[in-house]
């Protein structure tokens, strides 16, 4: 199976066990810990010492979750999941994340109207915003909702205007 | 060369600024994961189509060719120079497809559509999707009209009708190209427009091609699409579609085109690459499960179409090279049941000097006896029983110093038929040349010639017939018929030419 899809079957998984969203998240970034992963897929370490090391550092109610991506050998996909997971709970609870690259930032009130306009177009209830500061736009504002690009930025402006003068 | 003023250009632009709205661009995006030997594995994308046309962050354009669940395999129909992992990829929400004009006809063009002659720019009209349905039943009429290729072994035993798909088969070096090239260039006049696409095949031997059709003066009515050995496996996947797709708009102006795939071999190999690279199972000699459909769904789309849909037609003149003479392999089978029919060319044939080398036991042509002209199909009539039988008693009687008399006739007549079906190459033969010769031929005329005078024979015959008994040519050309009279009256020509008594 290709490691997105996995990811995205461990990480739907781990939503339907209806556990602590907090407890898994500690859980994910932990298991994101290069040394950790180093141990736990130690080809040379059998099974009960890593469960003894999974027993130590997890709280009990993942330690099953935890075995199994161990014996599993898919450690690595735990950022991966992590993200899936936390789309999922969102999702969940009619909330959503978006980007923002500007290149000069916007008020607060600005903020706060985009937050609300977002939240009224897509019908969520919250809406968590991420503001990356990107000078290549030269102007204006991009948009990032999951895979979709709202672009107004001068850079894309010029890009479409180049476009369209040599006919693509 | 038309040259532009400065002050136009800074109109033009001007104008295409002021008319330019700047409106907020909404684009699904996906990134790239991993990006190896122009296949790239794209995560996000989710409402990306099969087929879709992708564009990259530098420009370069991308086919989706398969979709996961969270992830979509895209095969890049550019350089993959300055793209690497986290590289952004943008739907275009267009399929495939190539631009499409009657600027084409001349013109070199790579797998999509893009001149490669260093002639300039093509004005396009419209852009068609590469992977286009095929005619439906009801659209479609029965095969008809001839296609003449001006090879006479062909013309008379293995018919060629416009809408036909007809495979040209055999090994290497035994002459498949050429007898594609010389239907092209016997389509001179013809209004017929010819479309070569090249695949997988050496640039040297498409330059080859392209010198050769330019000094029969072929070219005007042609397109050669070309990806050669150098291009990626997905350029050489889409050519014969893109061929199709040009082809598709001649025809649906009600317009005959008759199409070259030179060779689906290497089309199946380079489907086989992408697919392997895609991590699709491989099956049978490694091909993935649908090679059988990457032909068919080609193939099926050369049709003749109706009156009601303006009575257009491909003709299909696909190329497969076997290994040895196996005609049992995988590719070869396929490609076998798909078409109308198939030209089997054989190396033996072809170094004993018969050429064009065809078998005439293992060839056929399943639809074009409707399609052939009355003339043709009363002189040709007993010929290709004539040879096979020739060739069962040839190796029958190899051993053997001892004949009867019937035995000899019919070595002899089988000897001189074979003499009469060699041709050289870039020669065609007109329609009421080949006639006249198949009714001489039956006649027995030939037979009274020594096998090696036959070749100066027959030139020096056809000279005074069209110097001196032109009507009669003209009569055939007219009537596309030969009544009794007409037979007895180019019989008596040849008598009269005389030479047969010394």
């Amino acid at each position: 199976m290709k490691e997105e899809t996995a990811a995205y079957y461990f990480a739907k998984a781990l939503f339907e066990l209806e556990l602590n969203p907090e407890v898994v998240k500690d859980t994910l970034i932990l298991l994101q810990n290069k040394e950790l992963i180093q141990i736990l897929d130690h080809p040379v370490m059998d099974e009960e010492q890593k469960h003894s090391v999974i027993e130590k550092l997890f709280p009990n109610e993942v330690w099953s979750f935890v075995k199994v991506l161990c014996s599993e050998r898919r450690t690595e996909l735990s950022d991966r999941i992590s993200s899936e997971y936390d789309r999922l709970v969102l999702c969940a609870k009619n909330m959503m994340r978006a980007q923002i690259r500007y290149v000069s930032l916007p008020t607060p009130e600005e903020i706060e109207n985009m937050k609300k306009m977002l939240a009224q177009k897509f019908g969520k209830t919250e809406v968590f915003l991420e503001l990356i500061q990107d000078e290549s736009l030269i102007g204006g504002y991009e948009m990032v909702i999951e895979n979709t690009v709202y672009d107004s930025s001068i850079k894309g402006t010029l890009n479409r205007l180049k476009n369209a003068l040599s006919g693509r | 060369m038309s040259t532009f003023s400065p002050s136009d250009i800074i109109s033009v632009l001007k104008s295409e600024i002021n008319d330019y709205e700047n409106i907020i661009s909404v684009k699904e995006t996906g990134s790239v994961i991993s990006i190896s030997d122009g296949i790239a594995k794209i995560y996000g994308l989710d409402q990306a189509m099969y087929g879709e046309l992708v564009e990259f962050e530098t420009g370069v354009r991308g086919i989706v060719q398969s979709l996961e669940l969270k992830t979509i395999g895209c095969v890049l129909l550019g350089s993959d120079y300055g793209l690497s992992e986290g590289s952004k990829v943008f739907r275009t929400g267009k399929r495939a497809g190539v631009p499409v004009s009657d600027q084409l006809l001349g013109r070199v063009v790579d797998a999509l559509g893009s001149p490669i002659d260093g002639k300039g720019p093509i004005q396009t009209d419209a852009y068609f999707p590469i992977e286009a349905e095929a005619a439906g039943v009801c659209e479609r009429k029965s095969v008809t009209v001839p296609l003449q290729t001006g090879i006479l072994a062909i013309d008379a035993m293995f018919p060629i009708g416009r809408g036909q798909r007809e495979l040209i088969i055999g090994d290497r070096q035994t002459g498949k190209t050429s007898i594609a090239i010389d239907t092209i260039i016997n389509q001179r006049g013809q209004d017929v427009i010819c479309i070569y696409v090249a695949i997988g095949q050496k640039a040297s031997t498409v330059a080859k091609i392209v010198s050769t059709l330019e000094k029969s003066h072929a070219m005007e009515y042609t397109i050669v699409l070309s990806s050669t050995a150098s291009d990626l496996a997905p350029l050489q996947y889409i050519a014969p579609y893109s061929g199709t797709a040009m082809a598709e708009f001649f025809m649906q102006q009600g317009r005959d085109v008759l199409i070259v795939y030179d060779d689906l071999s290497k089309h199946a190999v380079a489907y086989r690459t992408m697919s392997l690279l895609l991590e699709r199972s491989p099956g049978r000699e490694a091909y993935p499960g649908d090679v059988f459909y990457l032909h068919s769904r080609l193939l099926e789309r050369s049709c003749r179409l109706d009156d009601a849909h303006g009575g257009g037609s491909i003709t299909a003149l696909p190329i497969i090279e076997t290994l040895a003479g196996d005609v049992s392999a995988y590719i070869p089978t396929n490609v076998i049941s798909i078409t109308d029919g198939q030209i089997f060319l054989e190396s033996e044939l072809f170094f004993a000097g018969v050429r064009p080398a065809v078998n005439v036991g293992l060839s056929v042509s399943r639809v074009g006896g409707a399609a052939q002209t009355k003339a043709m199909k009363k002189v040709a009539g007993s010929l290709r029983i004539d040879l096979a039988q020739f060739r069962e008693m040839e190796i029958f009687t190899q051993f053997s110093s001892d004949l009867d008399r019937s035995t000899r006739d019919l070595l002899t007549k089988g000897y001189s038929l074979v003499e009469l079906l060699k041709q050289p190459l870039s020669k065609p033969l007109p329609l009421h040349e080949e006639v006249v010769l198949l009714c001489l031929a039956n006649a027995g005329i030939f037979q009274e010639v020594p096998v090696k005078e036959i070749k100066k024979y027959r030139s020096d015959l056809m000279e005074y017939i069209q110097i001196h008994h032109r009507d009669l040519l003209d009569e055939l050309d007219q009537k596309k018929e030969i009544s009794d009279d007409l037979k007895n009256k180019i019989i008596q020509a040849a008598l009269d030419f005389g030479g047969l008594e010394d």
